[in-house]
């Protein structure tokens, strides 16, 4: 069968195309791999996001010159996006006596402790954090109010001091980071806003909706945010070529980057009323296709961040964000 | 030492250790999943969207995928079919799948022009064909797929499957 006219028609993919979709596949979540995340698991990841968190965004802290105030720059939360890590990847840092939450020198409270406050009313919990605190108008059946709670706002300054994030570059042999010249000793500003926190119970189930005023960092205007966000990047376990590409492509003065354990959760952009959010959620269950293990909702509007989290699924998730009103 | 290639290697597909060497499956099945695409469907663009697609889905359930190297091949041309069937009915979402056919045949001022390549004329030639025997050609040329592996995928006999190849084979070599 002469059918050489065939086979001369194929041909290789274009280069171009094959390496973009190699970094597209590196990014993807091992979905059916990872077993789902457990409920325990899940309030782990948040307490473990929320002090990786730390490390991330500290990383991405510029230095304050104290004669330079008048030239500062700010970031605010205007949009969320994840970012996998993979915990053991810390948890080496762990084991070499290095705690991630220290590494960047002095944290200067210039707040009191924030102390959780019950409220009898959104409304009053609203009144006193000076936002208008937006209610669900549907939650999953079977959920009722558990109350609500307000904290106060929180500022913290933070010293850097880059003898020690260079001790954890050398410790993750990450010899591709250069830290900046001339960070040393220089400091942000870290302004937590009153956060209102409403609750909805189904037995030993809550979710949790969340609204608060942006975050905002101080920094000094003219620092390179990318060069910063790299090493972040690059100690949250990433590649040379995703941080390379994250850290060129973000605007580091209005993303949040949350951190996603690769194994236990994922997470995709999701819209939400209008606004780009970001969904995490527990990875598919080994070929059942139903995410469990809940998740966390996060987004931004105006000038305000919102996150609705619990062991609910995602559609559930979305519904709640969407009535919010 | 890992060089530092070998480490991103590593990092990139090579997640869990009893798992096939996906570096090394990705770059040997490249190739076909977009030939497949190429041979199906005649248009570049849409080829490297479909392979995107097929090996975004293969990567999510590549723990559905046992061990079985020899087989990873037929796995993954499963998934690039399922692929190719959703675009086709996409392309005219109300119509039943037999008539995607036209529709993939209607010819655009810009097809016009790509009829100068080989490719867009076979395009052109196999979209004549009933769907089963476009996707025969699809998966033996594009896709390199062995007659066995065809008629699994199928569900023809092996035999009845090079009868089909034999007589496609002449019927666009006359026309070509």
């Amino acid at each position: 069968m002469d059918d050489q006219f065939l086979r001369d028609l194929k041909k290789q993919p274009n280069p171009v195309f094959a390496a973009r979709l190699r970094a597209t596949l590196r990014t993807l979540p091992p979905n059916a791999v990872a077993r789902v995340a457990p409920a325990s698991g899940l309030k782990r990841w948040f307490a473990t996001a929320a002090s990786v968190a730390v490390v991330s965004l500290a990383f991405t802290l510029p230095s304050v010159q104290a004669a330079a105030e008048a030239f500062l720059d700010l970031f605010r939360v205007r949009q969320f996006t994840g970012a996998y890590f993979d915990p053991e990847h810390l948890r080496s840092l762990e084991s070499s006596g290095i705690d991630p939450e220290s590494l960047f020198g002095a944290l200067e409270p210039l707040t009191p402790e924030p102390t959780p406050v019950s409220y009898a009313t959104a409304a009053d919990a609203g009144a006193a954090a000076g936002i208008r605190v937006r209610t669900p108008a549907w939650v999953p059946s079977g959920f009722t109010s558990g109350g609500v709670m307000g904290s106060s706002e929180a500022a913290a300054r933070i010293t850097l001091k880059t003898a020690g994030l260079q001790a954890v570059l050398d410790t993750l042999g990450l010899a591709d980071v250069e830290l900046p010249e001339g960070l040393d000793g220089q400091t942000a500003t870290v302004r937590v806003p009153p956060i209102v926190t409403q609750t909805f119970v189904n037995g030993d189930r809550t979710v949790h909706v969340i609204q608060a005023q942006s975050p905002e960092v101080s920094f000094p205007a003219g620092i390179d945010l990318s060069k910063l966000a790299y090493a972040g990047l690059r100690v949250l376990g990433m590649s040379r070529d995703e941080a390379y590409n994250m850290s060129v492509t973000i605007d580091w003065r209005s993303t949040l980057i949350v951190p996603v354990p690769s194994r236990a959760l994922s997470y995709r952009p999701i819209n939400v009323a209008g606004n780009e959010g970001l969904l995490i959620q527990g990875v598919e269950d080994n070929g059942s296709g139903n995410p469990q293990g809940g998740g966390a909702l996060m987004w931004s509007a105006g000038d305000e961040t919102f996150a609705v989290a619990g062991p609910v699924s995602p559609e559930a998730l979305l519904e709640i964000a969407q009535t919010l009103q | 030492m890992a060089t530092e290639g070998e480490v991103l290697n590593r990092s990139f597909l090579s997640v869990v250790a009893a798992e096939p060497d996906w570096d090394a499956v990705y770059t040997e099945q490249l190739p076909r999943v977009y030939n497949f695409f190429r041979y199906r469907l005649g248009n570049e663009a849409v080829a490297e969207d479909l392979t995107s697609r097929t090996f975004e889905k293969a990567w999510a359930a590549r723990a559905r995928y046992r061990r079985d190297i020899a087989g990873f091949s037929t796995w993954l041309i499963s998934i690039a079919r399922n692929v190719a069937t959703d675009h086709l009915r996409t392309l005219k979402p109300h119509l039943p799948l037999e008539a995607a056919e036209e529709v993939a045949t209607a010819r655009t001022p810009h097809d016009d022009v790509a009829l100068d390549s080989d490719l867009a004329r076979l395009g052109t030639l196999v979209q004549q064909l009933p769907q089963r025997e476009q996707e025969i050609v699809a998966l033996k040329y594009g896709a390199e797929a062995t007659n066995r592996a065809i008629a699994e995928l199928t569900g023809l006999s092996e035999s009845n499957v090079g009868t089909i190849l034999h007589r496609v084979v002449q019927a666009l070599r006359r026309d070509w």
